[in-house]
């Protein structure tokens, strides 16, 4: 399974929302599509999903054009795009039921769909009278319910609560066990870092990095560890251990560590720390890899 | 094979929308008090049973025309503009289904709970001139049929318009403003000009109820000068029968094409 975006290209007017974007998502793991507001992350998930026509180029669904062979490219994508609005006096089953009949699907699990986002209870229910963050579980369920192997999602945590977020995360954690490519954007960086495989990372319009969270960890890790003690630190001794660059007192028990580069450096200083005598709790990384990732090829910039 | 499937599982849902929002009954609630006024107006200040039996018939075509309308408006006004206003195009456009499909699949169900109201509305006419007369004229089932053209026509007509905008009572707006005022000036203008407006939806529905004129079916002049008086002089034009239906077919075919090609690159921004 894999989708590809051949030379893709989406403009209006003088604006170019996707500026040949070529990419190749292949096989059974998650990618996270990250951007700032306006990046063009929408518009790619679009273009794959026959909402909008690329201006040129080619948006390649396990080989077959979504353009042209529309019913051959769509066959086994479940996609949520935005937050969709449904037929407001059909219950969460007919909806689904609806999907499955349109989509001439063999797999088609309503119940398990339903109870995989939590709103089996309100399976005979009119979706009008239902809050937005129930119309997106009903909208992922819709996503889920022909047990696709490729899913389409943009931002599938919008409008839910924090509960509610930890829930879906579940279930794309899930799915990922059952081998199913997920392409995900979303503006959550702790969501990607935990649900995602590989980070993709798209500004106006053009494509800035494509790589494994694992690769990207390494290559952006920190140079700075943020240590928490049960007793109170003397920050001067720290200063004198080998390798330290600075330290910085966040609190009595808590300080922050920069040293020169490397995994081993990190490693050693917490050694030393051990046997200083300091009681270490909690020592980690200041700052997620992603997110300096994130910073350093963004900025703090939207295009809003 | 598998789209005909598809339009029909479209039209089955479609359709039950439609039912559940009360769309259907309330027309149907407001056909029964249209058809409860006839009778009453007719039955209290005159006799049907004495008069002719064309001129008991026509009483109840001539509202056949706006019935039709109405209907049109009610079931394919936001027909498509509400996929988008409603963005319910989110959740039915990204599978495999071709766009036709969608489009015809919705078309159906808005004909089939139109003619139901249409049906409804026109076999009560039957039944009350049955009533009187003992019998039924033939006008009256050709009118029923010109009905049946108008309502297909119109109806892709204003399907064509639902996919213009992305705003369902902006469409119905539009539609209701063209039928009621825009194709009624041009058809007065036209009038004025010496010019036959064939190319009117409204003059072509004309047919509806020119069908009981005369001694026999199509026993009406095609056009009259009428001297209006300082030199000016109108031309009333009537269509022929089957220039009516041509027209009407006309529409049908002209916006089916572009509805559906309209429609086929609509994008959801």
């Amino acid at each position: 399974m894999y989708m590809e975006a051949v030379s893709l290209t989406k403009k209006y007017g003088n604006f170019y929302a996707l500026r040949d974007l070529n990419v190749k998502f292949e096989g059974a793991k998650c990618i996270g599509y990250l951007g700032p507001n306006g990046a063009g992350k929408t518009t790619t998930l679009k273009l794959f999903t026959n909402l909008l026509n690329p201006t040129s180029g080619e948006a390649i669904i396990n080989g077959y054009n979504v353009k042209k062979e529309l019913k051959k490219a769509l066959k086994d994508v479940g996609t949520l795009i935005e937050t969709p609005g449904f037929y407001s006096y059909l219950t969460p089953v007919e909806l689904l039921n609806m999907l499955c009949e349109i989509r001439m699907a063999n797999k088609c699990d309503v119940k398990n769909a339903l109870e995989e986002v939590g709103m089996y209870e309100w399976k005979d229910k009119k979706v009008g009278k239902f809050s937005k963050g129930m119309k997106q579980r009903i909208a992922i369920a819709a996503a889920l319910v022909t047990n696709p192997e490729i899913l389409i999602l943009d931002e599938p945590t919008t409008g839910m609560d924090p509960r509610g977020m930890a829930e879906i995360r579940q279930v794309i954690k899930n799915l990922k066990k059952e081998k199913r490519m997920i392409l995900m954007s979303s503006h959550l960086l702790p969501e990607v870092t935990e649900v995602c495989d590989e980070v993709a990372m798209i500004n106006r319009g053009k494509l800035l990095l494509y790589e494994s969270i694992d690769k990207l960890s390494e290559k952006f890790r920190g140079n700075s560890v943020v240590v928490t003690s049960m007793n109170e630190i003397d920050e001067q001794k720290i200063m004198n251990l080998e390798g330290v660059k600075s330290v910085e007192k966040l609190s009595d028990t808590k300080i922050k560590i920069d040293f020169e580069d490397g995994a081993e450096m990190q490693y050693r200083i917490l050694s030393e720390l051990i046997t200083m005598g300091i009681k270490v709790v909690d020592y980690r990384a200041s700052g997620m890899a992603l997110e300096k990732a994130y910073l350093q090829m963004i900025g703090g910039e939207t295009n809003e | 094979m598998s789209d005909l499937k598809q339009m029909w599982i479209m039209t089955k849902y479609q359709f039950k929308n439609y039912m559940r929002a009360k769309r259907l009954y309330i027309l149907l609630l407001i056909t029964s008090l249209v058809i409860a006024l006839i009778v009453s107006v007719n039955v209290y200040f005159g006799n049907p049973s004495e008069e002719d039996i064309k001129s008991t018939a026509s009483s109840f075509a001539n509202f056949s025309e706006i019935l039709v309308v109405l209907t049109a408006l009610f079931f394919g006004g936001d027909a498509i503009a509400g996929e988008y206003q409603n963005k319910t195009g989110y959740f039915l456009l990204p599978n495999p289904i071709r766009r036709y499909v969608i489009y015809w699949g919705k078309y159906l169900a808005s004909l089939l709970a139109s003619l139901i109201v249409l049906l409804f509305y026109l076999i009560s006419g039957m039944l009350y001139t049955f009533y009187f007369h003992g019998t039924i004229p033939s006008e009256y089932l050709y009118s029923m049929l010109y009905s049946f053209v108008f309502l297909v026509s119109l109806l892709a007509f204003t399907y064509l318009f639902s996919t213009f905008f992305k705003n369902g009572a902006v469409a119905l707006t539009i539609v209701a403003i063209l039928y009621f005022f825009v194709f009624n000036i041009i058809d007065g203008v036209s009038q004025i000009a010496s010019v036959e407006p064939w190319f009117s939806i409204t003059y072509a529905s004309g047919i509806i109820t020119l069908v009981f004129q005369g001694s026999y079916m199509g026993d009406y002049p095609h056009s009259q000068v009428i001297h209006a008086g300082k030199g000016l002089t109108i031309t009333a034009y009537n269509p022929y029968l089957w220039e009516g239906v041509a027209i009407m077919l006309g529409y049908f075919v002209i916006s089916a094409i572009i509805g559906t090609l309209i429609f086929q690159r609509k994008e959801m921004k």
